[in-house]
C-alpha cells in the first residue's frame, strides 16, 4: 500500500522547539456530578504512535473529544505543539493540523466518495467560501482526491454514494478524510470498530503505512488492534489514568492485567474482555 | 414542463421490452442516445425560455399569469438554495419579499425617486438578512421553521398594523416604476422582458452557487455538520451565507413583484402565503434549484386558473400536495431526475451490450454479463431515488469493475443499512 498522506505538513511556523505534540494538563469533565474523565495528564511527542485503551465507559471518548474541541473541559488545558488551544472550536483546531475521526463512522454518507473527499480538501481552504467556480473545475482537487482514493484502494469508488460502500470502505473513507486535511496530529477513535479480524488487518497496515513525522493517537478497547501499530500507551479507567508506559511493558503490567481480566477470585468468573489472556 | 413528459416517453418503451439489438444499429441507437442525454437539458432549456418570450411578448392575461410565475420562482428557488441543500426550510418567506415589496413602495410613497426606492428596498431587506442571520442560523430543524414563521408574522403585523407607515389593510398602491432614458418600467413590454430577465440571472446564479464549492459545503451541512465542523469548516459561516443569499433574493422577488402588481397588501405576505412558497419549493422538488421553479408555475396555475373552474381548489391542491409528499417525495424534479437516470442505465447496458457483442462471438453468453454484473450505476445525477431496482443491468464497457483492484472486503456485499 502506498502512503497517501505522504504529504504531512512539516511543523508549522510559531512551533516552539522540543514542545509535545499534544499535551494535556490536568484535564477533567464531569457530567452533572459524573466525573467522565478525572485529572488526566497526558504528553505526547512528534512522531510518536500513542494508544490509550481502556475499557468501555473508561472515559476515552470523552477525553478525545476534548482533544478536539467538540466538549470544553470543565477544568484543565490542552495544547498542541505548545500553544493553548482549550477555548478553540473545532474548526480552529483543524486548522491548527489538528484531525481526528470518529468511531461511529461520521461521513457524509449521501454524498458520493468523490464528494466527500472534495469537501475534506477545501476544508483548510479559502475555495471553501468561492461561489462562482463548480468544484468540479478544481482540477488540483480533483487530482488530489483521485490520488488519496487510488492509495487506499477505492479508486473505482468515487462515484459511489457513501452510503453504499461497504463497512471497510466506510471506516478508511473516515480516515481518508481526516488524511486529506494533512493533519500534523491525527486522533483516532477505535479505527477498527466493527471490522471483521481482515478487516482489522487492512486498517493496521494502513495505520502504519503513515508518514513517520504523523503523530497518531488512537483510542481502542482491543489491545490487539493496538499491538504492532502504537508505541506508547496510557491506559484509562474510570476517567483516569492508571499507567502509561512503552507498549512492551503495559502489556505485562499488572493493573492493566486485573484491568482486563478481572481479579482472580476462586470461582469468580473473569470480568472484562478476555482477549487479553493470551498476551505472550 | 413539456420536456418531463418528452424525455419519459423516450425511454419507457425501450427500457420495458428487454434487449437492443448489437450491431451497427445499436451502436447507431447507443449514438443517439447519448447525444440526446447531453442535449436533453440545454434543448429543454432553451425551449422554455423560447415559450416564456413568446407569450410575455403577446401581452394578455397568459403573460400577467407567467410574470406571477417568474415572481414566486425567484422567491421558491431562493428558499430551496437554503432548505434543500443546508437542510434549513423556511416558512417565513413571503415576510422577506414582502420587506422587498413595502421597502420600494414606502420610500417611493415619501418621494424617493424609483432608483433610490429600489436601493433602499435592496439594502433594507441585505440589512434585514444580515441581521435576522444572526438569530436564524443559531437553530436548526423545527426550531428553525419556528423562528423564520414568527419573523414573518411580525413582519405581516407590523405591514397590518403600522397604518401610519403601511395603510394598514389598504395596501400601498404604486404608480411610479424606475426608467432609464427611453425604457421605463412602467410600459408593460419593457416590465415583462426586465422580470424575465432578472429571474433568468437569478436562477443561473444560484445554478452556479450550488455547483460550487460552498454549494457543496452546503450539502455537506446537511448531510453531516458535526463532521464538516471537523473537517475545519465553520459550518454556522457557510448557514449564515446561505441565508443572506436567500433573503436578499427573495427581497428582489418583493420588489419585482410591487412592479408587475403594482400594488402591495398584508393579504400577500400573510400565513398562507408563507405557506404556498414553502409548498411550491415541495412540490417542485427540494434540492434542485429548477424544480421550485416549476413547483412555482404549478401552484400558480392551480391558484389563478383552476379556481375559475373549481370554487374548492384548495382542497384539490391539498389532496395533490398529500399524493407528492406520499408517492413523489422529490417532487416534480424527482421524475425528471428519474427519467435522466433511466436514460443513463439504458446508455450503460447497451454500452455493455455492445463491449459483450464485441468481445465474444456466442450472444447467448454476450448477454449474460451486461445484464448482471454491474452493481451500481454509470453516473449520479443528484441524491435522490437512487439504487432505483431494475435499474442494475448496467456494465461498464471495458470496465474497471470494483472487485478488481486489490482485494476489497467484499467490496458491494455488506451495505450499510
Amino acid at each position: 500500500m502506498t502512503t497517501p498522506a505522504g504529504h504531512a505538513r512539516a511543523g508549522g511556523a510559531g512551533d516552539a522547539p522540543g514542545q509535545p505534540a499534544l499535551e494535556t494538563h490536568s484535564l477533567c469533565r464531569r457530567f452533572h456530578g459524573l466525573t467522565a474523565v478525572a485529572d488526566v495528564s497526558l504528553k505526547v511527542a512528534p512522531g510518536a504512535r500513542f494508544g490509550i485503551i481502556g475499557p468501555n465507559g473508561a472515559g476515552k471518548t470523552t477525553l478525545f473529544n476534548m482533544l478536539s474541541g467538540e466538549l470544553r473541559p470543565t477544568s484543565g488545558s490542552v495544547s498542541l505543539f505548545g500553544r493553548d488551544i482549550t477555548a478553540l472550536p473545532p474548526y480552529r483546531r483543524v486548522a491548527l493540523g489538528l484531525g481526528r475521526t470518529f468511531q461511529i463512522t461520521r461521513v457524509f454518507s449521501d454524498l458520493t466518495v468523490l464528494e466527500n473527499l472534495t469537501l475534506a480538501l477545501h476544508g483548510l481552504s479559502r475555495t471553501k467560501l468561492s461561489l462562482l467556480r463548480p468544484w468540479r473545475g478544481y482540477r488540483r482537487v480533483m487530482a488530489e482526491a483521485a490520488e488519496l482514493a487510488a492509495g487506499f484502494g477505492l479508486a473505482g469508488r468515487l462515484t459511489v454514494v457513501a452510503a453504499e460502500l461497504s463497512h471497510g470502505e466506510l471506516r478508511e473513507l473516515e480516515v481518508l478524510l481526516a488524511l486529506a486535511l494533512k493533519p500534523r496530529v491525527l486522533l483516532l477513535d477505535e479505527p477498527a470498530a466493527g471490522l471483521s479480524p481482515a478487516e482489522r488487518g487492512d486498517i493496521q497496515a494502513l495505520l502504519r503505512s503513515l508518514p513517520p513525522e504523523l503523530t497518531l493517537v488512537m483510542i481502542e478497547h482491543d489491545m490487539d488492534v493496538l499491538r504492532g501499530v502504537v508505541d506508547f500507551t496510557a491506559v484509562l479507567h474510570l476517567g483516569a489514568l492508571v499507567a502509561q508506559g512503552p507498549m512492551r511493558e503495559i502489556q505485562h503490567d499488572e493493573r492493566v492485567r486485573e484491568l482486563y481480566l478481572g481479579r482472580a477470585r476462586p470461582g469468580g468468573e473473569p470480568a472484562g474482555p478476555a482477549r487479553e489472556a493470551g498476551a505472550p | 414542463m413539456s420536456s418531463v413528459s418528452g424525455r419519459a416517453g423516450t425511454t419507457t418503451p425501450q427500457g420495458g421490452g428487454q434487449r437492443a439489438l448489437p450491431g451497427p444499429h445499436g451502436q447507431l441507437t447507443l449514438t443517439a442516445l447519448e447525444q440526446s442525454r447531453r442535449l436533453a437539458g440545454p434543448v429543454a432549456g432553451a425551449a422554455a425560455l423560447a415559450v416564456l418570450v413568446t407569450i410575455l411578448t403577446g401581452g394578455g392575461f397568459a403573460s400577467t399569469l407567467v410574470l406571477d410565475m417568474l415572481v414566486y420562482a425567484i422567491a421558491a428557488m431562493a428558499l430551496d438554495f437554503l432548505g434543500g441543500y443546508a437542510g434549513l426550510i423556511s416558512l417565513g418567506n413571503a415576510g422577506f419579499l414582502g420587506v422587498g415589496a413595502y421597502g420600494y413602495a414606502i420610500a417611493e410613497v415619501h418621494s424617493f425617486s424609483p432608483w433610490a426606492a429600489v436601493g433602499v428596498a435592496l439594502g433594507v431587506t441585505l440589512g434585514l438578512g444580515l441581521g435576522l442571520g444572526i438569530v436564524a442560523v443559531r437553530v436548526k430543524g423545527i426550531t428553525f421553521v419556528i423562528i423564520t414563521l414568527a419573523i414573518a408574522e411580525v413582519i405581516w403585523g407590523l405591514a397590518y398594523q403600522w397604518v401610519g407607515l403601511s395603510e394598514g389593510d389598504n395596501g400601498i398602491p404604486v404608480s411610479v416604476l424606475p426608467s432609464i432614458g427611453p425604457f421605463s418600467l412602467s410600459n408593460g413590454l419593457t416590465l415583462r422582458m426586465t422580470v424575465l430577465a432578472v429571474f433568468v440571472v437569478i436562477a443561473l446564479l444560484l445554478v452556479t452557487f450550488v455547483r460550487s464549492p460552498f454549494g457543496l459545503s452546503l450539502r455537506g451541512v446537511r448531510s453531516n455538520e458535526a463532521r464538516l465542523a471537523a473537517l475545519g469548516y465553520r459550518t454556522g459561516l457557510h448557514r449564515y451565507v446561505a441565508w443572506v443569499i436567500m433573503v436578499f433574493f427573495t427581497g428582489v422577488a418583493g420588489i419585482l413583484y410591487v412592479f408587475v402588481n403594482q400594488l402591495i397588501s398584508p393579504t400577500t405576505i400573510d400565513f398562507s402565503a408563507n405557506g404556498l412558497i414553502t409548498i411550491m419549493v415541495i412540490f417542485g422538488g427540494l434540492g434542485s434549484i429548477w424544480g421550485p421553479a416549476l413547483g412555482a408555475v404549478a401552484m400558480v396555475l392551480f391558484q389563478q386558473e383552476l379556481s375559475i373552474y373549481l370554487s374548492r381548489w384548495q382542497t384539490l391542491l391539498g389532496f395533490t400536495l398529500i399524493a407528492v409528499v406520499l408517492f413523489g417525495p422529490q417532487g416534480i424534479w424527482g421524475l425528471v431526475r428519474a427519467a435522466g437516470r433511466r436514460w443513463d442505465a439504458l446508455i450503460g447496458r447497451l454500452q455493455g451490450e455492445l463491449a459483450g457483442a464485441a468481445g465474444q462471438e456466442s450472444p447467448g453468453t454476450g448477454a449474460g454479463p451486461a445484464g448482471g454484473s454491474g452493481d451500481r450505476q454509470p453516473r449520479r445525477r443528484g441524491g435522490w431515488l437512487r439504487g432505483v431496482p431494475g435499474l442494475a443491468g448496467k456494465a461498464p464497457p471495458a470496465g474497471s469493475p470494483p472487485g478488481a483492484g486489490p482485494a476489497r472486503h467484499g467490496a458491494g456485499e455488506t451495505r450499510k443499512p
